[in-house]
This record gives C-alpha cells, structure tokens and sequence, in this order.
C-alpha cells in the first residue's frame, strides 16, 4: 500500500515545536552520530523523512520517536541546521497529542494562553473542591486530616486515578496498536514476552542505562548528579518513590495499622522513603529547571511552555510538600493547612494533567522501550508455532 | 592542382649513409621498473649503423631532448629511433626537437614502450625487456631505410563555415571573425539564438536568457567578417580540407523588413499552428515572430501552414510581403566546417510518464515558457487556468535509460548517458518556481542529483533551503503517473519508491507534472554524409579522442562546437566553441594546411595503369588513372589526390607491379621491420 505524501502535515507539525525538518537533505549524519540509532531503529534520518512527506500515520507508528533521550548531538552536527534533536520532541509532542482522543493534550501543547487558563481553573475547580469540605482549622493540634478528610483524598485520589488509568489506557492502546503492527513480525510468530520486561522495566526504565551510558557524551564535563541523566533519574525515582510510600501508607490504613495522619518520626520507614523521594524529586526538577533557564545543554536550548508548566508542577509538588512534612513536626499554624490545600491542588493538577501532558512521556517511553526489547524466540522454540510458516 | 604539390623526397646533406641515435626512456618508473633500459641500451648500441644508445630517466624532459639534439649535431646521427610512452603524447615534442637540431622531423621512429611493454607486462620484467629490445631493433631496422618526408601542403581558403546559430554556432563565429577570419553561419531556422532563446534565465548565473544572447548576437552582428544566412541549409560539399566547395540552399522568409502595422498583418491571417518555440504550449498564426527582439527582427512566413490567401499582403505595405518567392541555392568556398548542430529536447512517448495521456505532464522546456514573462500564461505559475500548488519535477526521463527496463528509441537504441544540464536546470526552475508561487509545493523526484559544475551545487542547496522535497528512485522502477479520483484536490498522483525512505512506496498529489528531459541530437544524418563525420553509439556526433582531441571529428577540417557533440551546458557549448574556432583558425589561418605525409604515393615508371588500385580504395577522388602522352605514346597511369588519401594502404596491397607504397610505411621499411624482429641479438653481457 502506498504512503500519501501529505505537504500540510508539516504545517501542522510546527504547531508543537520549533521544526525546521524540511531544510534536511538527508544525508544522515544525524542518525550516524546517535549513540542509540541502529540498522533496525533508524531515526533521526527516517524519522525526519515521514514529516517531510507528510507519512502522519508512519510517524505515529514509530516507536522510534521514544528511543530518543535527545541528548542533541544530532542537532550539533546538523549541516544544515534542521535540528533534528527539537524536530524529534515535537514529533513526541505531537505523538502524545494525537495518541489523546480528547484534544486536552493539543490544546496544552499548542496555545500557552489556553493552557494558562486551563491550569488556573482546574487550580480553583481543585480548591474549591476540597475547601467546600474543609473542617474549621485547629490551631492548638495540627489535625491536617480533619480540616480536609483524609477519607475525601483518598477516594478522590481512587476515583482520578481510575479517570487518569482509562484516559491514558486510550492513549497507550492506540500507540501499542500501530507501534507493535510497524514490527512487521509475521502473524504467530512467538515472541519473547516476559523476558522483555526486566530488560525494557528494570534495565531501561528503572536503571536509565542507555541514558546513562550512550546519552551523555557531550556532558564528559559535568559530574555524574549534574548529569542530564541523573537529573531525569532523580525525578522518575523521586516521583515512584513517593509513589509507592502514599501507596503503603494508604495500605496500611487500610490494614488498620496507621491512620493516614498518625504523628510518626522521621526515620518511621514509609516516612523516611518518602522524604528521601522527596529530596531526589526537588533535586531533579530544581536542577532541570536550572539548567533550561541557563539553556546550558543542546537540548535545553528551545524549551516550550508545556516543558515549564510541568517541570513547574513537579517542583511545586515537590516544595508544597517537604513544607508540609516540615509543619508537621512544628507547632500548628494557619499556613499549614493552607500548604496542605496547595499540595493537594499542585498533586491534583499534576495526576489528573499526566495523559495529556510532558507526563504522558512516562507511559509512551516505556511501551516503545518493551517493544524494543520485545524479540522473537529463538528458532527452536518457533518452530512449535503452527503458524510461524505465514 | 593538387598533384603539384605531392612532396618530393628532399635532399638531407646526411643522407648517405645512416646514423642511427637509439633513446630509451624510462619514464620516471613508467617503462623503467619493468624494463630494464640501460639493458636495453646497451644491446642495441651494437647493432649496425647505431651511432648512439642511451637511456635516461625523462626523455622528453628539457634535458633529455637536449641531448638528442647534441647527438645530432654533434656525432652526426641522423635517424632518430626513440622507445617511450605512446606517440600520442610526444610524437609532436620529438619531431620539433629533430627539426630544431636542423633534422628532417619525420627521420624519427617511436616505439610506444609504455603502452605496449611495462603496463602490460609488469609481471614479466625479463621477457618485457626481450620484448623492448626486438621492438626496438626493428625500428633500428625502419630508421636504416627511413627517407626524410614533408608534409602534404594544400593552399586553403581563409573562410570557414559555421553550421548552426545558436549559442556555440554564434561564439564560435564570432571568435573565427576576431582572428581575422571570413566566416558563413548558416542558420536553418529563421532565427537567430537556438534553444537559448527559450530559456528564461539560465544558471549558474541566473540571468535572464535573452538579454545574455542578444549580447553575443549584436557582436556578431557588428562584425563585417561574418556572413549569415537564415533559413538555410547545407545541401551538399565537395572537396577537402582547405577546400570544400558548399551549396546552401535557403528558404525565403516571406517577410522583407519590420513594418508599422504588423499586428494588423498578423489579425487578418486566418491560420492557427502550434508555436514551436514554445514547444506547443500557445498558438500563433502562419505569419509571426518567435519573441520580441528576436534576430532578424521581422516577421517570417511558416511555410508549412501558410495556404498564401495573401491577406497579409493586402495590409502589409506595397512589396513588403512576398508569398511567391522560390528557395535559392548558392555555394560558398570554405576552409573548414564548424558543425554546431545541437540538439532537441528528448520527445518521450505517449505515456511515458503521463506524457500526452494528461495535460498535466509537461516536459522541462515548457516549465520554461510557462514561467517566462512572455510565454503564454505571461510568466504566472498557472496551468489549466489555476494556479499550481503543487508540482512535482521527475529527473532522468530520456536520460541514463537502461535497457530491458526503458522502452527504446525507435532506433532501437536506448538513452543510457547522462544529459547533464537538465538536474541543475530543473533545481534553478524550483528556485523559479518558488519566487513566482512561494507557497507552492514543490517536489523533484530524481535518480542522482549531478550538480557538477561551478556554483550548480547551489542550486540544490538553496532548493532545499527552499522546502523543495526530494524524492530518489532507481532506474529499475520508474516513477508512474495517474490520474487521481475525481474529487482528489490535486488531479494526478506520483508514484515512487522512494530510497530516501528506506524504499517505501509513496504517492505524490500533484497539480502539474513536469518531466526533466534529456538532450538528443539534432537529426542531421545528411549533414554526416555530407561531411563524412560519424555518430557515437549516443548518436551524438563524435570526436577523434574524447581527452586528447575533444572538437576534432575524424575528417580533418570538421570541428564539432556545443550540444552536436553531446549534452552541454550553455557554458561548456561556448568553450566548445572557442575550442573548435582554435582548432580551425590553427588549421586555415595561413590559407594553407600541412597534413600527415603519410599518403599513397606511385612510382610512375612501375605502374601499368592497371586500374585496381581505383578500385579499391575507399576514399573518394584519392586515387585515379589519369591518361599522359609521351613521345606520341598514350597511356594511363595511377594518381593519388594526397590531401583525399588517408593512408590505408589498399591500394599497395592491390597493386599488381607494387608500384604503390605508403610513405613513410613502405613495403621495403616492412621487410626490414619484420626482419629485424625475428632476428637473434646478442644479449649484452654487462646484465646482472
């Protein structure tokens, strides 16, 4: 079946970043310059020629596009100053926009304005929320959870995350469809499903190794925690870890351990996780953010406003909350509570944002990451397989 | 009158007995690290008659030739016997080194001991030394019959002829003028200029094409040396070089001079016909101009279509149109013929691409007119009455054919070089294109993109700095052409496999197809029998030696200038032309030519008229009988034409009573040659 070139795709491309592609002539010195492109997994050079031709649907298709950690070398090395490194990140803008049915994720890539606008209204549909449902504040004992129930949180939480779950859901399936079908692999070959996760999970996503180790040669001069890798991994770790400590924490009310809002000390084990996750997640998006204000790497040099806003939103997560834990262990004033309703709306606009945002990066990495990995099973095992023969 | 001038053999002081001088050169490490040349030298130096042998490393060096000429001055060798590269190289050097040691030049043999030993035997450098030295003898053996020899001189006319006005036609014209030469250019069409009038701007410079022209035609205008002729044909030449003898035949034009109302003239005729120049794209009437300010500037009558209802001549003023007027045929006695013939667009067949099955395919040299100011849609990018927003420029079509995938000529041949100027010309009419409708799309589907010259390169950067799209396809699939559904936005599709995308198969919706044709020769096959010059397998016309002697044909006296010869650029046309105006005023600026006298000569008291020489010979008026009275006595007797003959040597081989030999190659210089080669010598002892 032919591919349609489509010369208006290009236009709309541009929407979401500074692409300069159609200057490329194609000599490929920028896929012959990455760290990570193959053979195989060719980009930026074949990926620069579906936008040139306007290949929409081939694009979308490329679990190429994720592969990508920008380090910008590609960029560097450009003769023609096509910026193959900024053209790859709008691809992956675009990708997360087109992936969202809804047209939320468009919009907040799009237009700054609209999405300042939709942030300030989620920020005071959040509040207000929470505030219609807030007890008076306790100024002799810092009760946190009685001026907004924890019970509310948590079923709010509940009821969000299982929103958040099926809209991104929508968005991974539509991805895995087309990714896993430009595969190519014929129907009924058997394909090494579990041995792929360790590799693309642990490997790759959890121990960032080919970040770490391909991603960072125009960085030989900083140190490893000043390291672009090392920023990104103190977020991702930062974030899963106090993922995981809300997560038990919550179990254990449920458990009927530990009330949500027990005074515990600080080297309390959940307590100590998520102070530790905290400290990683602050570190990683203060430095982030420090480092695209001083433009100070190739790939920081043309960031957009959906970069901020969610840099921003980790940070203030990040901030909102150590002044929270720092209250606790303070006598109670006014301000406490009210850091309490800042974290909730900051968390709120950050999960509920997370299919439609930078964030949505998380989930589109990481199945492009496990079909990276995914590879067929050795001969021996195909030939069982009925229909390998197709 | 020729029969006067056959040399006769000239008195040398030294002939009486030979010297012989023998020089082995090693050619740096050429000839010298598979020969062994001093071996060489030091065998042959006790051959008879050998005065001298020596070797040296750069026999051609200013040095080495030094040396040849003390021997000859000083110990007397007067038979020059050298073993180096190929005669092709320094035959020349060698001969005016003889000439300025006061020798005869052509008491020199040369034995091609690179070419014919060291290259081609390197594994074997002791039989590759053997070899050297019976070659070298038996041109001992040659130089021991040798007879100094002049050269054939013929007087010659100082007037050459240019066939073709176009752009090469034109410079090389002009430049024969300059030298002071009386120049013919006959012009078949009525116009001045060629294909470069049709242009609209030309690279690498971007100028506009006309202007550029009809600066170069005003000079030669201004210049009282050349003659023109417009509307004329070369109809027939006898003779040779120095002398041919040309009947041109000329077509009226109809039309005397420009007149005020010639619009009125042009209304009233009824005919309608395709205009030619351009490319079919407009109409214009049988009596018409091909643009504004073309040379000659008035109108002209096509005869083709003109059905002489003589309403023009009713508006036109008294005597101003002439419908009655008959061709005229005239002769010109030139010196030299430059033939600057060019060429024509490649003409693909109907489907080809798309060609003829929809109107939206056009070929390169109408984008040309279409974008030009004064061409039909006056210079807007619009075809079918809109505008175009999208075209797509295929490359290579009628170029680089492959056989068994393009379909043939309808010669049987296929296009299989390269035409050269059409990627740079198409990546200059994106450019074009992108100034006269910059949002359109443009893509240019190509196979290689050969931008070789000076600045072309540019071209392709700023196309592609101009959003143009590059698409690659190979030879063994060509892109396809079809209509697209009828409610499609953009009425056709390309279809290409596409290497730039890792072989996919991509369409293209397009509003305008445009294919980048190739150049073909102009059809002059009766020119090449007129001339006797041949083709190419290219059916280009074609040069003695593609490196060594680029203008000359095989005929001496007829040059090749510009696109006759093959694709070229306007550029290299114009160097082509001053080349073959070179070579031309070289040859008949001293109205007269020295040739090779290497010819058939015929000992007069051996000849019994037998007439088989005649018969055989495949030159014409080379030889014949002519009938002599002596002492009452008629008879006939062979004569050779030298300036006709080009020394096959048929005619010895026919000869009866071998009263015919080949100058300079007689049967005598054979024996001895053969002789030699087949005779022991004595190998020196002085070899390791």
């Amino acid at each position: 079946m032919a591919e349609r070139v489509n010369p208006y795709f290009l236009k709309e491309l541009k929407k979401y970043g500074d692409v300069r592609i159609e200057e490329c002539f194609n000599c490929g010195n920028c896929s012959a310059i990455c760290p990570l492109s193959t053979e195989e997994d060719n980009f930026p050079r074949r990926m620069n020629r579906f936008a040139q031709l306007g290949l929409r649907d081939r694009l979308l298709a490329s679990k190429e596009l994720w592969l990508c950690y920008y380090c910008g070398e590609c960029t560097k090395t450009c003769p023609r100053q096509a910026d193959p490194g900024e053209y790859m990140a709008s691809a992956r803008r675009y990708a997360i926009a087109s992936y969202d049915p809804t047209g939320l994720a468009k919009l907040l890539y799009t237009s700054p304005v609209l999405s300042v606008i939709f942030l300030l209204v989620l920020a005071v549909a959040i509040g207000l929320f929470f505030f219609q449902a807030s007890a008076p504040m306790d100024l002799q004992t810092l009760r946190l959870f009685e001026f907004i129930p924890s019970a509310l949180i948590h079923n709010a939480g509940i009821i969000a995350g299982v929103v958040i779950v099926l809209a991104a859901l929508v968005g991974m399936v539509s991805m895995w469809r087309r990714t896993f079908q430009a595969l190519g692999y014929p129907k009924g070959t058997r394909l090494d499903w579990w041995g792929a996760i360790w590799k693309a999970f642990g490997v790759e996503v959890l121990g960032q190794l080919r970040y770490r180790k391909d991603c960072e040669s125009s960085a030989v001069n900083k140190p490893w925690y000043a390291q672009k890798w090392f920023i990104h991994a103190s977020m991702l770790w930062g974030f899963l870890g106090l993922f995981v400590a809300t997560a038990l924490n919550y179990l254990l009310e449920l458990l009927s351990v530990k009330a949500t809002g027990t005074w515990v000390p600080l080297w309390y084990p959940i307590r100590l996780l998520g102070t530790v996750s905290g400290l990683f997640l602050l570190y990683g998006t203060s430095l982030a953010l420090l480092r695209r204000f001083r433009k100070d790497d190739t790939s920081y040099e043309k960031s957009t406003f959906s970069d901020w806003t969610f840099l921003a939103l980790m940070w203030l997560a990040g901030v909102t909350g150590f002044l929270l834990e720092i209250a606790v262990y303070l006598p109670p004033f006014a301000w406490s509570y009210w850091m309490l309703l800042a974290h909730l709306i900051v968390v709120g606009e950050l999960l509920l944002l997370a299919p439609f945002s930078k964030f949505a990066h998380a989930v589109y990495r990481s199945i492009a990451l496990y079909l990276w990995t995914l590879k067929p099973l050795p001969e021996s095992e195909q030939a069982s397989a009925p229909a390998a023969a197709d | 009158m020729p029969e006067e001038i056959v040399n006769t053999q000239a008195q040398n002081p030294k002939e009486d007995e030979p010297r012989i001088g023998v020089y082995v050169c090693n050619c740096g490490g050429n000839i010298g690290d598979v020969v062994k040349c001093e071996h060489v030298a030091r065998t042959l130096e006790r051959l008879p008659n050998v005065v001298v042998s020596r070797d040296n490393m750069f026999m051609c060096s200013d040095p080495g030739q030094k040396m040849i000429a003390d021997d000859i001055k000083e110990k007397g060798v007067n038979r020059v016997v050298i073993g180096a590269c190929s005669i092709f190289l320094h035959e020349q050097t060698f001969r005016r080194t003889l000439e300025r040691a006061g020798l005869n030049p052509y008491l020199y043999y040369h034995i091609g001991l690179r070419e014919q030993v060291s290259w081609v035997h390197h594994g074997t450098p002791k039989e590759a030394t053997e070899k050297s030295i019976r070659m070298m003898a038996a041109g001992i053996a040659k130089a021991r019959n040798m007879k100094p020899l002049e050269p054939v001189r013929l007087p010659a006319h100082r007037q050459a002829l240019v066939i073709g006005g176009g752009v090469a036609g034109l410079r090389s014209a002009l430049d024969l003028a300059r030298r002071g030469l009386k120049v013919t250019l006959v012009e078949k069409s009525h116009y001045l200029g060629g294909h470069m009038a049709q242009w609209e701007r030309v690279f690498p410079t971007n100028e506009e094409a006309r202007p550029l022209l009809k600066r170069l035609i005003d000079q030669v205008l201004a210049e009282p040396n050349i003659t023109i002729h417009t509307g004329a044909e070369v109809i027939g030449a006898k003779g040779y070089v120095g002398n041919y003898n040309v009947t041109i035949r000329q077509t009226p034009r109809g039309v005397r001079e420009t007149f005020p109302n010639e619009q009125e003239a042009i209304d009233v005729c009824p005919i309608k016909r395709r205009k030619r120049f351009d490319f079919g794209l407009s109409t214009s009437k049988a009596i018409y101009r091909t643009y504004t300010g073309c040379v000659p500037e008035s109108l002209v009558i096509d005869w083709e279509t003109c059905t002489k209802c003589g309403e023009c001549v009713k508006v036109a003023p008294e005597g101003m149109i002439n419908l009655d007027e008959e061709a005229q045929e005239f002769t010109v006695d030139v010196g030299a013929v430059v033939l600057a013939t060019g060429f024509q667009p490649y003409e693909p067949f109907y489907g080809e691409m798309g060609w003829k099955e929809f109107p939206e395919v056009i070929t390169l040299p109408q984008l040309h007119r279409l974008l030009d100011d004064e061409g039909p849609t006056q210079g807007k990018f619009w075809w079918n009455g809109h505008p175009v927003k999208n075209v797509a420029i295929i490359h290579c079509v009628g170029s680089r054919q492959v056989e068994g995938v393009h379909r043939a000529q309808p010669d049987g041949n296929v296009n299989n070089y390269c035409s050269r100027v059409c990627c740079t010309a198409s990546l200059s009419m994106a450019s074009l294109i992108r100034q006269k409708a910059p949002d359109a799309k443009i893509y240019e589907v190509f196979e290689d993109i050969r931008a070789y010259g000076r600045g072309h390169e540019d071209y392709y950067t700023r196309a592609s700095k101009n959003n143009v799209t590059f698409l690659r396809y190979f030879a063994e699939e060509i892109p396809e052409v079809r209509r697209a559904d009828e409610k499609a936005e953009h009425p056709l599709l390309v279809k290409v496999r596409d290497h730039l995308t890792w072989g996919e198969e991509i369409e293209i919706p397009v509003d305008l197809v445009v294919l980048s044709v190739g150049m073909m020769p102009n059809p002059v096959q009766d020119l090449m029998e007129i001339f006797k010059v041949t083709p190419g397998s290219d059916r280009f016309l074609l040069e003695v030696h593609p490196k060594l002697r680029p203008v000359e044909t095989a005929v001496n006296g007829v040059v090749l200038a510009g696109t006759a010869q093959g694709p070229m650029n306007i550029q290299e046309s114009c160097a082509a032309a001053s080349a073959a105006a070179s070579k031309v005023s070289a040859l008949i600026e001293q109205a007269k030519v020295e040739l090779e006298p290497y010819v058939a000569r015929v000992d007069p008291d051996k000849c019994q008229g037998s007439g088989e020489c005649v018969k055989v010979c495949p030159q014409e008026e080379a030889i014949e009988l002519k009938t002599f009275s002596e002492n009452g006595n008629t008879f006939q007797r062979a004569v050779v034409t030298p300036a006709n003959c080009n020394g096959c040597g048929v005619c010895v081989s026919a000869c009866p009573n071998r009263a015919i030999d080949v100058q300079g190659w007689r049967l005598d210089e054979y024996e001895a040659m053969v002789s030699a080669i087949a005779a022991d010598i004595p190998a020196w002892e002085g070899a390791a």
